[in-house]
């Protein structure tokens, strides 16, 4: 099965960030916002 | 404050909102979900040896090419299914190769799969964006109809359940409309409001009758994406049509921005909204948030707008009236929670102080962000800073064997935002790297942990044994990397 290489970063880098992997959760897309506006009484 | 501060002021928030890389630029936030796309469309292909071919030759397409097939509703609403239904590894993930088998994107000249269906072709905002209106479908083959069904569909599920609901055919006066209220945002704010019409493929016309009242516009998001869907009404005037395509084409650039990164870590928090009866999840609150503060620098730059756009455009909204709040609702009876800055402070309040420890890393900093660029605007929108809480320490004991890369390897660099996203091998997930994050990755080659440890002094300096126990443990969590031996 082909794999690829990770290469380095080739630019300098930023000084005191901690690491970070993050991921995406289909939850947080999983509706459909509506805009609604109550009848007038 | 003079008229010329004023303008400053709200070119100054609309600059910082429309270019922020991570939560408000159009062109980095296209090319994370562009990267993720072309990932995804291996994942796919490792699936479906049969379709690798088509899959490939997807994946080296440029971006002008791919943009349209990626934000076709349905063939969009189809990849994140198939991905889901493999990282889950339940359920049906070969939809998309089926309408990729069918053809739907064998012809790549700009043209997505469900507008190329589309008659008479519209494109409303051709300065600004790629976008088209649905006017009519008229699918030729079988494929072609397969398409045309499956789009109604995915509109049709977003309908209340009444049957009210239903697609309106845009006439020249609503098509007018659209496109005047587009410039207007343009216009108005350059960099916030210009920066949303990337975000929109499909804008259709509705009418529905909801529970809680008469239906404004929607938008989607896995369900039907990169989709408004908008109330003819909403486009009589051309201020009220941009504030409307403001607000649906934020939700949408969320949706973006989501796909590359989580906010909110508890899915079912749910948090009470005193203009509303019902309450509202955690991520529901960002939304609306998201929204209300934005509309806070339409209605300042609405009040700023010069003789020239009223002269064009008439006499901009001159209140920060939303609508009233629901009958029953805590805050119906004392009238308040009507305005965007009153509902926008509220909310701010809810997600960096109530349930700021509910957001991942990344929504407290959007929350930080928005929150901070729109406080000129609102007093005391900004919420009393609580103690910085020390993030856990996730303590991992170093293999001394050291770590290689999980196989196979799946990356895509994106070395201008300083990321790199990665597919976790096996049930699949995209994951988002930092640069520090993906130096520690690139260095698991196999080699052993002092090996790791002194290229990663020399990379990222002395002192920094914290960090690459963190990072490690952040990429063993994801699965990215393995001890060497296992």
């Amino acid at each position: 099965m082909p794999t690829q290489t990770v290469e380095l970063p080739q630019f300098p880098l930023a000084g005191n960030t901690a690491p970070s992997v993050t991921t995406d959760a289909v939850h947080e897309r999983a509706w459909v916002p509506e805009f609604s506006s109550p009848r007038v009484q | 404050m003079d008229t010329e501060s004023h303008a400053d002021l709200t070119a100054g928030i609309d600059l910082t909102l429309g270019s922020d890389p991570r939560f408000g630029s159009a062109e980095a936030i296209e090319v994370r979900n562009l990267a993720r796309y072309r990932l995804g469309l291996g994942v796919l292909a490792r699936h479906h040896p049969h379709a690798a071919d088509r899959l490939e030759r997807l994946c080296k397409a440029d971006d002008a090419e791919l943009r349209p097939v990626m934000y076709d509703p349905v063939l969009r609403n189809a990849f994140e299914n198939d991905l889901t239904a493999l990282e889950r590894q339940a359920g049906e993930n070969g939809t998309l190769v089926g309408y990729l088998e069918g053809g739907a994107a064998d012809v790549l000249d700009g043209l997505g799969p469900c507008e190329r269906l589309s008659h008479p072709r519209v494109r409303p905002w051709p300065g600004h964006a790629v976008s088209w209106v649905w006017t009519d479908l008229e699918p030729g083959s079988e494929p072609e109809r397969v398409l045309a069904a499956r789009l109604e569909e995915l509109m049709a599920g977003t309908l209340s359940k009444n049957g009210s609901g239903g697609r309106v055919r845009p006439d020249a006066g609503m098509l007018a409309g659209l496109s005047r209220g587009a410039e207007l945002l343009a216009e108005l704010l350059p960099n916030a409001g210009a920066g949303v019409l990337p975000h929109i493929s499909l804008t259709g016309l509705v009418r529905d009758e909801l529970a809680d009242g008469v239906l404004n516009s929607f938008s989607g998001g896995d369900p039907l994406p990169s989709a408004v869907l908008l109330a003819p009404e909403r486009l009589t005037d051309p201020w009220m049509a941009a504030e409307t395509l403001f607000h649906e084409g934020l939700h949408l650039k969320l949706f973006d921005v989501l796909r590359t990164g989580s906010m909110a870590a508890d899915p079912d928090q749910l948090i009470p909204i005193p203009w509303r009866l019902r309450s509202w999840t955690l991520s529901r609150v960002l939304f609306a948030m998201h929204v209300y503060a934005h509309l806070l620098l339409f209605r300042a730059a609405a009040v700023g707008a010069g003789p020239d756009l009223r002269a064009r455009y008439g006499e901009p909204p001159a209140t920060d009236f939303v609508d009233q709040a629901t009958p029953g609702s805590q805050a119906a009876g004392s009238g308040e929670y009507t305005t965007t800055v009153e509902r926008v402070t509220y909310l701010a309040g809810q997600a960096s102080q109530a349930y700021g420890g509910m957001l991942t890393a990344g929504g407290r900093r959007f929350v930080d962000w928005l929150i901070g660029a729109v406080a000129p605007l609102a007093p005391g929108i900004l919420p009393e800073p609580l103690p910085v809480q020390a993030r856990p320490r996730t303590e991992v004991e170093l293999e001394v064997r050291g770590y290689r890369q999980a196989q196979p390897v799946q990356v895509c660099p994106i070395p201008e935002q300083r990321e790199l996203v990665a597919v976790t091998p096996g049930a699949p997930s995209f994951q988002w790297l930092n640069e520090q994050a993906w130096l520690i990755y690139a260095l698991c080659d196999g080699r052993d942990l002092s090996s790791l440890r002194d290229r990663y002094h020399q990379a990222a300096g002395p002192g920094t044994d914290d960090r690459l126990g963190l990072g490690v443990a952040e990429l063993l969590a994801a699965r990215l990397i393995v001890p060497v031996g296992s």
